[in-house]
């Protein structure tokens, strides 16, 4: 597997927000969606951002992915500050380093389970040709999906479907994975396989950051930040 | 293994086939158009001047006296001539049915198999013919009264009937169309002409030039020094005539008609240009949110463009497909309608690759810019705003005041607001479909126009003629016999006798122009009233000097010699002699030839024939076109009875059926135009409709889970297809005039040397009316109707 971008200095945090603002115009004035918000996620934690629905908590995951830029402040992710990359940049970055798991799912309904899967290591291109349908299926298996791997994203159920999200964030190996309400669309049992396979993840290495709008409960997370109003609290 | 990239662009495709068909229509019909105008192009100018070119047509023509064979073979050896013939013409009639009779032109043709200028091809029947027969040139056979084989009543003017036997057919590409000019070409032996006794006063030398074929200038000189030759040796050559050098007589007309050809297809295609760019618009504004999802997973904006332009490449190579073979259909079958209309043969239909090269180029070049601007404002939305996106129905609404105050109306008319509203919520949306939609209605209409336009042109011609029948007389005739002979004829009312002859300019250098028409009504005549597009007729008060008379020239011989100014002196030379007059006007002519208008008194104070008449113009006693006829064919009995030279004698409602004849490819391809706009009219407006229905897919659902029955939605999308096909057609018809104005102005121009009189077709207001009404409700009625039987729930699912 070829990664072309920088490796993280592991003496830093691997992700590191400095007095992140985030505002919106609007007809009713200015909407400030994170104002003054400072995190630190350190390499292998599992993070869950916890707040309710207008807290900025998605908003604060976007800016870790690049999806979104701040107003103002300093947002390092893997080394990289997320600000000073262009749109094509971005997504190659993004890419390569950083997984993401959308409540909705988001996956592209035109194409298979495994070419959803595939998709993503053509873009970024980190992983040799000929061994991406391996990995796409061995990923797959991982997630428990092999045997859906030639079936339309519409023919599964929301929990499959997130299995298989989570599978293409994982196609380029990615060291940070986010997860923006990833259960919010599933009952609990199948809200509890998810979030074994993320305990699984931690357990390897990745970082996993969780947005959620529900109190924690038994879910292990190694920290818990709650997020109100766009202000980080404790 | 198909890279899952292409698989998605398959996909996308195959999921949105209504969508993508609709697309892939509107650049077949745009391919289409195209394929006619460059197939038709390539195969129409480059036949023609086949046609011609391999008649070898004489550079020049001299008609002179005491030519014999001897001097054609020395004037063959001389260093500027390539090839030179002896081929005399006669003027003489023959007779089409009882008492009709069409002008014949015989051409005595001296040596059928050894012919090298202005050479003919037999086509069907005897070849040569014996002494005693004629064969006929084969555009005139439908008009024939007799086959091959039969006998055909000839006569020369003021002569006894007499017969030849029609032994065959002939095809010479070098002549104008008999159909249409309503003549016939004869071909003969000198000793079948010697037969008949028919008389004629000069012999005609067809020569072509050793050299710069296509310099007249160069054609002129040779012909003036093969002149002086001539009558260095005791010939009087009094006429030289120079047709433009490589031009077919009917070039023009073809010229015209590409000019128009090509500037319909031009805009039919850059309409399906708009349409591709709205429907297109679409297509990615549905995937606005699958773009946010593969840049969130690491696809650059560069790697999902190409996706896309893949994507229209691939709908492209369809329409190609399709479109390539249809253009190259209609283009050929096109080109022969044109090829017969204009008697010519396509030799060969071979199109050089670079013209299919260039419609694959101009339907790649088209549909990728056409593309550009909505993948460049698809992709470049950001991840967040694009998964953010509800597809096509983010746009942010406003109600204005107006809307408000209908909004406060009670009763039944409340949900028809919801039409109202839901037509301008999205001004931009709306601007490019009444766009679309205005410009194919426009074009349509400006199509039809331009056929009303011509018909008016023509009308306003016929009307500014106040007689019904002329008779044309070969010679000049002595009026004391003549008018009686003509007022006597049962059914005239009234006669007045015109005289005329040929004339030419002489230039400052001595040279000649081609010759034209002199024609000299009396100084009041009544009997014409031209539009005068400068000066003023021969009764104005133009200053000249006293020894210089006025002179109105048509537009068309204007057109010739544009540095002509009015009070401009002009030499004529008429029979023997020369004159000098002054151009007093220049008059709006529609379909005559070259010709020049000057006073009776001053053209026989010229030219000393007084008390005769080369035509006479007829009133009858009704002004119908049956009445016009049966009185010409009086008027044929009384003058063949007293021996009379009638070249012919043509009734008014003929003399536009000329004119229209002429006109025939024109106004045919017009109505082709008309159909295709339609077509793309229709196709852009069926597909922004549907498209506008589409979008709305998930407010219908909510329509119909708050109530609204099947038919109450339906008729709610009709009536705001209705307003918006009523607001296209309002402003195609305020486009439309400007527009008419324009192309009539150019084309009048190309085709007349003057503007044509501008119509505005009401055929052309109701049939676009009609086409909007049927078009908009079957458009938007199709869609409407296919989602009011989705499950509310799958349409509240819609994005």
């Amino acid at each position: 597997m070829n990664r072309p971008m920088q490796q993280p200095d592991v003496a830093r945090p691997l992700v590191e927000l400095q007095a992140i603002t985030k505002r919106y115009e609007g007809p009713s004035g200015t909407f400030h969606a994170l104002d003054g918000v400072d995190l630190s996620v350190d390499a292998g934690e599992f993070v869950a951002i916890v707040g309710q629905s207008g807290s900025g908590k998605t908003t604060l995951l976007n800016i870790i992915a690049g999806i979104d830029r701040p107003s103002d402040g300093a947002a390092t992710v893997l080394g990289t500050d997320v600000r000073a990359l262009d749109e094509g940049a971005m997504a190659s970055w993004r890419g390569a380093h950083v997984g993401v798991v959308f409540q909705f799912f988001q996956l592209l309904p035109t194409l298979t389970v495994a070419e959803n899967v595939l998709l993503a290591m053509d873009f970024v291109g980190t992983v040799e040709p000929a061994a991406r349908r391996d990995r796409a299926l061995a990923l797959l298996q991982r997630v428990g999906m092999a045997a859906h791997a030639d079936k339309l994203p519409a023919t599964l159920s929301g929990g499959e479907q997130q299995r298989v999200a989570i599978a293409r964030a994982l196609a380029n190996d990615p060291p940070l994975l986010l997860a923006d309400e990833p259960t919010g669309n599933l009952d609990s049992r199948t809200s509890a396989a998810i979030y074994e396979l993320f305990e699984e993840l931690v357990a390897e290495g990745k970082t996993l950051i969780v947005v959620t709008h529900a109190e924690p409960s038994a879910q292990p997370y190694s920290k818990v930040v709650h997020i109100a109003d766009g202000r980080v609290g404790s | 293994m198909i890279a899952p990239r292409w698989k998605k662009v398959w996909a996308d495709l195959s999921t949105n086939r209504t969508r993508a068909a609709l697309v892939v229509a509107a650049m077949v019909v745009g391919i289409w158009g195209l394929g006619s105008v460059t197939v038709s192009y390539a195969v129409l100018t480059r036949q023609l001047a086949d046609n011609y070119s391999v008649t070898n047509p004489a550079s020049a023509t001299l008609w002179a006296t005491g030519l014999d064979d001897a001097q054609v073979q020395e004037i063959r050896a001389l260093p500027a001539v390539q090839d030179a013939e002896l081929r005399t013409v006669v003027r003489g009639r023959v007779l089409m049915e009882p008492d009709r009779w069409w002008p014949l032109w015989l051409f005595i043709v001296e040596d059928f198999e050894g012919m090298t200028v202005s050479t003919f091809t037999p086509e069907t029947g005897a070849w040569p013919p014996a002494d005693g027969e004629i064969l006929i040139e084969r555009d005139g056979q439908a008009f024939l009264p007799v086959g091959v084989g039969e006998e055909l009543v000839v006569t020369q003017p003021g002569g006894a009937r007499q017969t030849l036997r029609l032994s065959g057919l002939v095809h010479d590409a070098g002549q104008a169309p008999a159909h249409m000019e309503h003549w016939m070409y004869g071909y003969a032996t000198r000793a079948t002409a010697e037969g008949l006794g028919w008389a004629w006063e000069t012999e005609q030398l067809k020569f072509t030039v050793a050299e710069r074929a296509d310099d007249e200038a160069h054609i002129r000189a040779t012909a003036g020094e093969l002149r002086g030759w001539l009558e260095e040796r005791g010939s009087v050559v009094s006429r030289v005539d120079v047709p433009p050098p490589g031009r077919h007589p009917h070039q023009n007309q073809l010229e015209s008609l590409l000019f128009l050809q090509g500037s319909m297809g031009l805009m039919a295609l850059l309409l399906s240009g708009v349409l591709i760019v709205n429907m297109l618009s679409v297509l990615l504004a549905e995937q606005v949110r699958q773009i946010g999802i593969m840049k969130a997973i690491g696809a650059r904006p560069g790697q999902i463009r190409v996706l896309y332009y893949g994507m229209v490449l691939a709908m492209t190579v369809a329409a190609l497909a399709l479109g390539l073979p249809l253009g190259i259909a209609s283009g050929r079958g096109y080109s022969a309608f044109v090829a017969t209309e204009l008697n010519f043969d396509i030799l060969s239909w071979a199109i050089p690759p670079g013209y299919y090269l260039s419609q694959v180029a101009a339907a790649i070049a088209l549909a990728l810019a056409a593309a550009t601007v909505p993948i460049l404002r698809g992709t470049r939305v950001t991840v967040r705003d694009a998964l953010n996106s509800y597809g096509l129905g983010g746009a942010r609404l406003r109600v204005g005041g107006l809307a408000l105050a209908l909004g406060r109306i009670n009763g039944s008319w409340r949900p028809w607001l919801l039409s109202l509203r839901n037509t301008f919520r999205r001004k931009g949306r709306l601007a490019l479909t009444v766009g679309t939609l205005a410009a194919g209605l426009g074009l349509m209409m400006v199509a039809l126009n331009m056929g009303a336009s011509l018909s008016r042109s023509l009308r306003s011609e016929s009307e500014s003629r106040h007689y019904d029948v002329a008779v044309y007389l070969d010679r000049p005739t002595p009026l004391a016999a003549l008018m009686p002979a003509i007022d006597g004829t049962d059914g005239v009312e009234s006669s007045e006798a015109w005289i005329g002859g040929m004339g030419y300019l002489v230039q400052h250098d001595g040279t000649q122009s081609n010759r034209f028409g002199v024609v000299a009504p009396p100084a009041d005549t009544d009997r014409i009233e031209l539009p005068m597009l400068q000066g003023s007729w021969l009764d104005g008060s133009t200053e000249r000097p006293p020894d210089s008379p006025p002179l109105v020239m048509n537009q068309g011989l204007h057109s010739l010699h544009p540095n002509l100014q009015l009070g401009d002196e002009l030499t004529l030379r008429i029979g023997e002699t020369t004159s000098a007059w002054t151009l007093a006007g220049i008059a709006k002519e529609m379909g005559s030839p070259n010709q020049v208008f000057v006073r009776q008194r001053d053209f026989t104070a010229v030219t000393g024939m007084a008390g005769a008449a080369t035509s006479v113009l007829v009133v009858t006693r009704g002004h119908d076109s049956a009445t016009q006829i049966e009185v010409s064919q009086n008027l044929e009995r009384t003058l063949e009875a007293g021996g009379f030279p009638v070249a012919s004698v043509l009734c008014k409602a003929e003399g536009l059926q000329i004119i229209e004849d002429h006109l025939i490819v024109i106004t045919i391809f017009l109505t082709m135009m008309s159909l295709l706009v339609l077509a793309v009219g229709g196709l852009g407006l069926l597909s922004t409709m549907s498209i506008n229905v589409l979008e709305r897919t998930r407010e219908i659902g909510v329509m119909r889970a708050i109530g609204a029955g099947s038919a109450r939605v339906i008729a709610l999308v009709v009536a705001e297809g209705e307003l918006v096909g009523l607001l296209s057609w309002l402003v195609a018809l305020a486009l439309a005039w400007p527009a008419t104005v324009v192309v009539a102005g150019f084309f009048g121009d190309l085709i007349f040397h003057a503007p044509l009189v501008v119509a505005f077709s009401p055929a052309g207001i109701a049939v676009t009316a009609v086409v909007v009404v049927v078009f908009t409700a079957v458009a938007a009625a199709w869609p409407a109707r296919s989602i009011s039987r989705r499950s509310v729930r799958d349409a509240l699912a819609y994005e």
